[in-house]
């Protein structure tokens, strides 16, 4: 159904097309086209070009002197042109052969013959002038102005793929190599033309036993080669590269590698429209191939071995540096060793270094900064020797000579390494840090700690204090700020009471009376006191009572503190108390009165006069 | 004032330590390179420590984790760098070396998309574990009260106004203290952090042997165990760092927190 109305639509396009104008028919023609001159070895074509005209029966001619590399090869083309009412209508059948010249001279193409319409159209016949080419052409370089869809162009669905038209070939760089000596391993597929070639895929990866592998990254979309081989014109790309360094010697066959080859075909059966519709009639054909095995020789390296042998195969370079400029007892230095050139690198052992008997010294550090490219593995490898030296003073490092093979001369090369003198200067650490520096920057990772405490402070059961949410911890918040708040009010009073004097010394009056009655009791009972006494005594009094009851000192006299009391409220009975030791003081100023007990006996009436009055104010 | 000096005395006084021979025999064990020897005495002391019910402390856990490191047990080192973390958060020593066991093991930390101020969040509140919040907060309330003072007290101007910024700046930083603690509390209390101890264990879609596979953990990957415990024997979990999450069996992980009965892995090993 739906090929019908495809059928429907095709037509009614052309018909839409094709009402309204008159067809002017171009002329019919048949030519011959090649070029002039052509060289030996080179690929050319020769085109026989059918104008404005469908032809059947195309008869080859046979080409002498030439080799028929491809061909032939049909392609049509045509065109409408519709300009002012007027349309013409153009169309080529081309018929293409690729041929080649082996030979100098000058040579003919032949008639080739079509037939329209019943009537047989003929070529003119051409020659060719063949030239000598310059020997290189012969391992086949790309015709140059080819377009190269036709080398692509899918052969028909169901021809078959044989093991010439399709198949893998593997490149040794060298079949008879010593252990470890690189081989670089090519695997090419090659596509006769015709056999459009779409996608190659590995079906396996190589099992190469007693080699190390290294597969050499290719750049994508390598573009193909033209060769010929075996009478055809081939496409040859790389698919695969190995560089693979023998381990074991003796012969080693080297398997073949499995391919999944996509080829395009041309589906014939399905007609021009539906093609159109089905991405150009074209089916995918699934090739299986292998490359052939490989023999490769390996030979071991000569015997005897020398004793210091590094396992190095290939050609290199060595050299040390001492990366630490001025090394310092107990100090942490290091000496590299840098091997460089192109071989094995990677398996090569660090020399050895002897280092005097009073240095610390550890493992070698090897760092890689090699590539592997086209030519093996090349770059350089560094070998890192950290060391302590423990003693100041001259030494001088003489490391291990450097031996190893040169597969291209067959021989094992010695370098010596010159020896590296060392001054030891004075470091400023203990014997004890520089080696567990030294220690933990070859392994890496912090160093061990010294447990101060096998338990965590505050677990999870006790909850301790600094635990948050713990209720321990809930009451220091509260305690905090509790104390806080009470500390700030208190000083918050006290700062205000200073502020204002009087209120301040009033609060005082007190506790400085007390200070001084204890002063002079001091003195009394160390026998020491002077004869003012009462002077004091009666001095402190007074200064109480200004400070207290906020009275003026100047005109303050007993009978005038006595009424401010009273009025104050004080009992009766102490204000008689004060009123007698008052006048005590007066008479004793006069009259002194040496007996201790007395003082004494004064000095407590005051206190408790003062203690009994501050209560009551 | 003389109340406040004592507290800040009490702090700063180091807490009462549990002495324990062994764990000076194993620092010995351990400079003279008797690895395995220092492992043992100090997994024992740990597990001591636990049947009496007391926290050992993170030194040790991370000392452990060096010892196993060195024997290049670097799952159970990894496992013991965790412990020693999830103890003291800010722990950087324990950090560093947990990722070289994990770079030993070919397993990387997986950068985290997360937007950078959440990254830097998440960074600056694992700095300090409960205590050391705990303790800031202190700090900040009583210099907070100091400020009061300086601002309640009759004072200069500019000092009463230094004193009340001072005052609402120390609020604001006991409260971001606070907050960063019960974070670390709510870490420590409900640390749900395991690792896969065998050598391969599947990850599933669904919690039935018969779903497909999401990913299959290598040994050493840390992972943690979401809080859903609705099939038995089946545990649903996810990989930090990612959005991957799956069901696996109960078996081939030890947890960095183990169950109320502790089950003795470690020292079996």
């Amino acid at each position: 159904m739906t090929k019908f109305l495809r059928y429907i639509l095709f037509t009614l396009t052309i018909l839409c097309a094709g009402f309204h104008f008159t067809e002017v028919l171009a002329q019919v023609s048949f030519v011959a086209q090649a070029p002039k001159t052509v060289t030996t070895g080179l690929p050319f074509k020769v085109k026989f070009v059918l104008s404005n005209a469908e032809g059947t029966d195309f008869s080859c001619p046979a080409f002498n002197g030439f080799e028929k590399l491809v061909g032939p090869s049909e392609s049509h083309f045509s065109s409408y042109q519709y300009i002012n009412g007027k349309s013409s209508k153009s169309s080529n059948t081309t018929y293409t052969f690729v041929l080649q010249a082996d030979k100098k001279g000058t040579f003919n193409i032949p008639v080739a013959s079509i037939r329209v319409n019943g009537k047989t159209l003929r070529t003119k016949p051409l020659s060719i002038n063949v030239q000598e080419g310059n020997g290189k052409a012969s391992t086949g370089n790309q015709p140059q102005e080819d377009d190269e869809d036709y080398y692509v162009k899918p052969q028909n669905a169901g021809s078959a793929i044989t093991q010439r038209d399709l198949y893998f070939t593997v490149d040794a760089t060298k079949h008879r190599v010593y252990e470890q000596e690189p081989i670089m391993l090519t695997y090419n597929v090659h596509a006769k033309v015709g056999v459009a070639l779409a996608n190659v895929m590995l079906k396996q990866k190589p099992d190469l036993k007693g080699f190390w592998t290294q597969e050499i990254e290719l750049p994508r979309n390598l573009s193909p080669n033209t060769e010929r081989q075996n009478n055809g014109l081939y496409r040859v790309a790389t698919n695969l590269k190995y560089i693979v360094f023998p381990q074991q010697t003796g012969k080693i066959t080297i398997p073949g590698i499995s391919f999944e080859c996509d080829v395009l075909q041309r589906d014939t059966k399905m007609d021009a429209i539906d093609a159109f519709f089905n991405g150009g009639g074209n089916i995918n054909v699934k090739v299986l191939r292998k490359s052939p095995d490989l023999n490769i020789e390996v030979l071991p390296l000569p015997t005897p071995r020398p004793a210091n042998f590094s396992g190095g195969v290939g050609n290199f370079k060595i050299k040390s540096q001492l990366i630490t400029p001025i090394p310092r007892t107990n100090d942490v230095a290091t000496l590299r060793l840098t091997v460089s050139g192109k071989g094995n690198m990677k398996l090569i052992k660090a020399p050895e270094m002897p280092f005097p008997k009073d240095f610390e010294h550890f493992e070698p550090k090897t760092t890689d900064n090699t590539k592997v490219n086209a030519d093996g593995i090349s770059g350089e490898m560094y070998f890192d020797y950290t060391f302590v030296p423990r003693n100041i003073g001259q030494y001088t490092l003489k490391p291990q000579d450097f031996v190893f093979f040169n597969p291209e001369t067959g021989r094992y090369v010695t370098l010596s390494v010159p020896a590296i003198p060392l001054d030891i200067k004075k470091g400023t650490r203990s014997a004890h840090e520089g080696n567990y520096d030294a220690k933990s920057r070859e392994m890496e990772i912090s160093p061990y700690r010294h447990v101060a405490s096998s338990t965590h402070s505050n677990g999870t059961f006790s909850g301790g204090m600094l635990w948050i949410g713990s209720i321990s911890n809930v009451l220091l918040y509260i305690f905090i700020i509790v104390a806080g708040l009470f500390v700030l009010t208190f000083a918050n009073k006290r700062a205000s009471l200073r502020a204002d004097i009087a209120g301040w010394r009033t609060s005082q009056a007190q506790k400085n009376a007390m200070k001084a009655l204890r002063t002079i009791e001091k003195k009394i009972t160390e026998g020491k006191e002077d004869n003012n006494f009462y002077g004091q005594l009666s001095n402190i009094l007074r200064n109480y009572f200004t400070d207290k009851l906020r009275l003026n000192a100047a005109t303050l006299t007993s009978q005038s503190l006595l009424d401010a009391l009273e009025q104050k409220e004080i009992p009766n009975d102490i204000l008689q108390q004060l009123k007698t030791l008052l006048e005590t003081c007066d008479y004793a100023r006069f009259a002194p009165d040496a007996e201790k007990s007395k003082k004494q006996a004064h000095l407590h009436s005051a206190s408790d006069i003062i203690t009994r009055i501050d209560t009551k104010l | 004032m003389r109340h406040i000096l004592i507290l800040t005395l009490l702090f700063l006084c180091p807490f009462l330590s549990i002495a324990d021979e062994r764990v000076q025999k194993a620092e010995e064990a351990y400079s003279s390179m008797q690895y395995n020897a220092a492992a043992t005495l100090l997994s024992q002391v740990a597990d001591s420590l636990q049947q009496i019910g007391e926290t050992p402390s993170a030194d040790i856990y991370y000392n452990l984790g060096n010892a196993h490191y060195r024997q290049q047990q670097y799952t159970e080192a990894s496992l013991n760098y965790l412990r020693a973390l999830r103890i003291r958060p800010g722990f950087t020593h324990a950090h560093d070396n947990l990722q070289k066991a994990q770079l030993h093991m070919g397993l990387q930390d997986i950068e985290s998309d997360e937007m950078f101020f959440i990254q830097w969040f998440r960074m600056l509140v694992n700095t300090y574990g409960v205590e050391g919040w705990t303790t800031f907060s202190i700090f900040f309330l009583l210099l907070g009260f100091l400020a009061l003072a300086v601002y309640v007290l009759p004072q200069r101007i500019a000092l009463r106004k230094a004193g009340f910024t001072v005052f609402v700046i120390a609020l604001f930083g006991m409260a971001f203290c606070i907050v960063n603690a019960s974070i670390q509390r709510y870490r420590y209390n409900h640390n749900m952090q395991a690792i896969i101890s065998s050598p391969e264990v599947k990850v599933l879609t669904s919690p039935s042997p018969n779903s497909k596979e999401v990913i299959t953990l290598r040994e050493g990957q840390i992972f943690t165990i979401l809080n859903d415990e609705s099939e038995k024997n089946w545990i649903h979990i996810s990989i930090p760092g990612t959005e991957t999450e799956g069901w696996m069996t109960e078996k081939g992980f030890i947890k960095v927190v183990e169950d109320a009965p502790a089950q003795k892995e470690g020292t079996t090993k």
